[in-house]
Formats: structure tokens, sequence, C-alpha cells
């Protein structure tokens, strides 16, 4: 028993850094009706900016992070202006923005191959390897860590997009850009806030992820647990990502305390396949149809 | 005429290399209400988007208020031009009061978005009683009201509506025109695309008629009703 709580506060860590990248991947996909796939090197890029940072002597590590997702939110915010926004703007089809996404996602992982090598780096471990020892479960200080910051961060989002002007926007703006354009909301600006917030939001996760296994180059590959994340609650939903994000860690953990961490990733996949299969609007999608 | 809030001159618009609209002028005089009326693919929609900033137009001058318009949608609505479009086009994921919310997105006078409030429910009393409701849930006739308020709240000068009869009952219609009527007594001036000639032709000072792209006639409302030749040939 003791055992499975302590896998069940370790997937739900993990499972809140899945969230932080799910929710973006779930603002963008609402209001562009595409899945994003770079997101995950823009989280793989906010990591090595914080890892940049430390390297630089005298500069605390609370301000290497801030870098990291400053950094990451600016990366995110170019491509959208540089690449998304021409595509959008030339009324293509949205399945050239995901391509191009693709091409961005291979263009920013072996950038960071040329840059930093294929080598682990690592970030500072502030706990290092400290557990708690709570009554015998047994959680670690960073698994601690990053879930409380992610929550903290998760729950600020969900109030930025249900009580804020700006959040109404993006709601406006998922449910139809033509009209609230119109209608006079400054659609593009909107856009790219949510670039932004979703870039800085894939730093932290980038950051948090770093602290736990290192940062190397293909770590964006976690931007695929997001997707699958977000497909369990329902593309476009953000709760629903938060949602699924938490579930997929704790399957995962589960399943790799009680059967074989070999087979994490193919549960993992399956499931994507199962709820495609099965309900493709997620677990967790409730949907409000418009009256025809 | 001395005070015309809008004035369209030799406008053309075209898609690809298909001209949708061709070399049309006319004008909207402060306080009135124009009917543009025409069957379909005259070219209304489109004189409606490149007004909207929606379509960008191929030639052609427009002037609102004195000034040229601008060409960015949000610029046209903090000027005081706004549509009520097609098809109504409600946010169906938000509630009433939200969808009312996103038609003053621009305003910042909170006191004066409280008062327009109050004003356009008291106008459509259904809207306050579903106010928290989606605006998914509502009848045809409620959303398109819905979307005449929420046009309001921008404090427009210019109200443009588009065909905001389609798919409704008779009796629900008549209420829209009223209701219309109602808002250009209170001083906002507007445009009326219909392809409903009768229903337009009685409420509207002064209508223009299009077929393929053009303005072929103008006149008022009670002249063009009476010219029986005229709803044959473009109205039926």
């Amino acid at each position: 028993m003791k055992i499975l709580i302590q896998q069940m506060i370790t997937g739900i860590s993990i499972g809140s850094v899945y969230a932080l990248i799910a929710s973006g991947y779930a603002l963008v996909y609402s209001l562009l009706d595409f899945s994003n796939w770079a997101h995950g090197e823009v989280c793989m890029l906010g990591a090595y900016c914080c890892f940049m940072a430390t390297m630089v002597p005298k500069i605390p590590f609370a301000l290497s992070c801030v870098i990291g997702i400053g950094g990451a939110a600016l990366i995110s915010l170019l491509n959208e202006k540089i690449a998304y926004r021409r595509i959008r703007n030339n009324g293509s089809p949205n399945m050239f923005l995901m391509i191009a996404a693709m091409g961005l996602s291979t263009t920013y992982q072996n950038l960071a191959n040329v840059i930093w090598g294929s080598k682990f780096k690592q970030l500072p471990k502030i706990f290092s390897v400290m557990t708690l020892n709570l009554n015998g479960i047994f959680i670690g200080t960073t698994d601690m860590l990053c879930l409380g910051v992610a929550l903290v961060v998760l729950i600020a989002l969900l109030l930025i997009i249900n009580k804020t002007k700006f959040g109404l926007h993006v709601q406006a703006v998922a449910c139809s850009g033509r009209t609230a354009r119109i209608l006079g909301v400054r659609i593009d600006r909107i856009i790219a806030l949510v670039f932004m917030l979703a870039g800085a939001l894939a730093g932290l996760a980038g950051i948090m992820y770093g602290m736990k296994y290192n940062v190397y180059p293909t770590m964006g590959n976690v931007g695929l647990k997001a997707f699958i994340a977000s497909v369990i609650g329902g593309l476009g939903s953000v709760p629903g990502a938060i949602m699924g994000a938490i579930l997929l860690g704790f399957i995962e953990t589960v399943v790799s305390g009680y059967i074989s961490s070999g087979l994490r990733d193919l549960i993992s996949f399956s499931l994507l396949i199962l709820i495609l299969l099965v309900r493709p609007s997620g677990l967790f999608g409730v949907d409000v149809q418009e009256k025809a | 005429m001395a005070d015309t809030i809008l004035i369209v001159e030799h406008l053309s618009a075209a898609y690809g290399g298909i001209r949708a609209i061709d070399d049309i002028s006319f004008s909207v005089g402060r306080g009135e209400i124009v009917a543009m009326l025409g069957a379909n693919g005259a070219g209304k929609s489109t004189l409606l988007k490149c007004l909207s900033g929606e379509h960008k137009r191929s030639g052609g001058e427009i002037t609102f208020d004195g000034e040229a318009l601008p060409a960015k949608s949000y610029s046209i609505v903090e000027k005081g031009m706004v549509v009520v479009p097609e098809g109504r086009q409600i946010f169906y994921k938000l509630t009433v009061y939200e969808n009312l919310q996103i038609g003053c997105c621009q305003r910042k006078d909170a006191d004066g978005i409280r008062r327009d409030l109050e004003m356009v429910y008291e106008m459509f009393p259904r809207l306050k009683e579903r106010e928290r409701q989606y605006g998914g849930l509502l009848s045809g006739g409620e959303q398109q009201m819905l979307a005449i308020a929420r046009g309001l709240m921008a404090r427009p000068k210019l109200l443009m509506l588009d065909e905001p009869s389609l798919g409704l009952a008779p009796i629900i219609v008549n209420q829209i025109m009223e209701k219309l009527k109602q808002i250009a007594r209170q001083g906002t001036t507007i445009l009326l695309i219909e392809q409903n000639a009768k229903k337009a032709l009685q409420i509207c000072d002064r209508a223009y008629v299009m077929n393929v792209g053009h303005i072929v006639m103008e006149g008022t409302g009670e002249k063009l009703l009476a010219d029986e030749q005229l709803m044959q040939a473009y109205l039926g």
C-alpha cells in the first residue's frame, strides 16, 4: 500500500509536467485547429536556455529558470510570427501548419545536436538526491517541488482562461476566429500571446523534466506524451489536457512499477490509439454542440 | 445630402480573377435605414465583407464619418462601424452574457458598457432571462436577437446587418424588423442587407437593388415596393 501511494505521487508529479506541455498543445489547438508538433522542442530549448544561464557565474538558479521560461516563450512566439502566421494568411490548409511544425521540430532537434552535442547536460539539482520519508513513504524532493510549482501554475492558467478578459477573448477566438475578428477582437495579438503563454509553460516543463532526467536534444519527445494526454482529455480543452496528463503520468508510473518499465511507452501509445478509435472527443470531452 | 455617414465610391472587389462587385457607388445618411437588396449571388455579402475589413477591395474609396475607412477590422469597429454577420455566428460555447462582452471588447468605459447592457436587456428581455445560458442553446430567433444585441454593445454609429431574416419564421422576422426601427429611432444608422425584399422595403427609408455586382436601381422604400416589375425582375 505504501509503495502504491509512493507510485501515485511520483505519477502525479510526472503527470503535472506533462500537463504543463499538454495545456499548451490544447490552447494552440483550440485556436488554430492544428497540433503544434514543435511544442516539445520549445520545451527542450527552454531547458537548454536555462542550462546556458546556469553556466554563467553569479546567476542564481531562479534567474536561470526565468531565462529558460522566457527563452521558450520567445521561441514559441517566433514560430508563430515567422512560420504559422504567414501560412495562415496565405489561406493554406491546416495541414500546412502541421507540416511546418514538424519541420521546425526536426530543425530544432538537429540544431541542438550541433550546438550542444548529444551528451546529457545536467541542471543543478536544488535538493539533489534528497528524499522525504513520510512514515515509510519515500518521495523525492524534486518530485514534490515540480508537483507544487506545476499545480500553482496550472491553477493560475485556468483562472486566466476563465476569469479574465484575455481568457474570454481566447475562448471567443477558439469558438470562431472569423466572428471574433469582425467584432473587433485583435486576433493576431491574442494568438501571439497564446503562443507565448504556451511556450512559457513548455519552458517551465522543460526545466522540470531536465532536473529529473537531464537535458538532451531529443528530450522534446516528451511532447508526444503531452499530445497523448491532450487527446485523452479531448483535443483543444485545457482542463481536459490537465486531467489527461495526470492520468497518463499515473498510468505510466504504475505500469513501470508493477509490470515493466519497458512496457510503459507501449501502453501509453496503445491508450492513444484506443481513445482515438473509441472516444475521439476524449474522456472529458463535454461539448456544447452548435444548433443547426 | 449634408450629413452622410457612409460614402462608397466606385468600389470593386474580386475573388481570384472573378469580379464579385464592380464599380458600386452609394451612400448612407446619418440616422437612415438603408436597405441593400438583391438575389443570391448579387454581391451583397461581398460588399459587406469589404465594409467590415474582411475582404480587401480591388478598387474604389470608402469614407466613413468623414474619414477614409481603416483596413483592419478592429479599427473599423473602433470607428463605430459594426457588422451583424450572416447566419448570426453566435459564440455557441460562450454564455449570452459573454457573447455581449465580446461585442464591447474595444470599449474601456465601464459605466457606458453597463448602461448599454441594461439597454439591450430592456430591448430583448429574453436575453436577460437567458443571460447565463450557452449561446448555442438559444433558438434561431433568440440567436438573431443576441447577434444584434452583441453588435449594439460596441455602441456603433452604423450597424450593418447581413440577412437577419434568414431561416426565421415570419412572425420572428416581423419582431426583428420592429427592433431595427426602434434602434434607428434611438439614433443608430442601419445598413440592412436582405434577400427578403418586401420586409426590408417596409421599414427602410431608401433602398438600393443589386444584380450581378452592380447597383441597378435606387429609391425610397415606398417607391420600390410599388414597382411590380422590379420585384419580379430582381427580387422574386
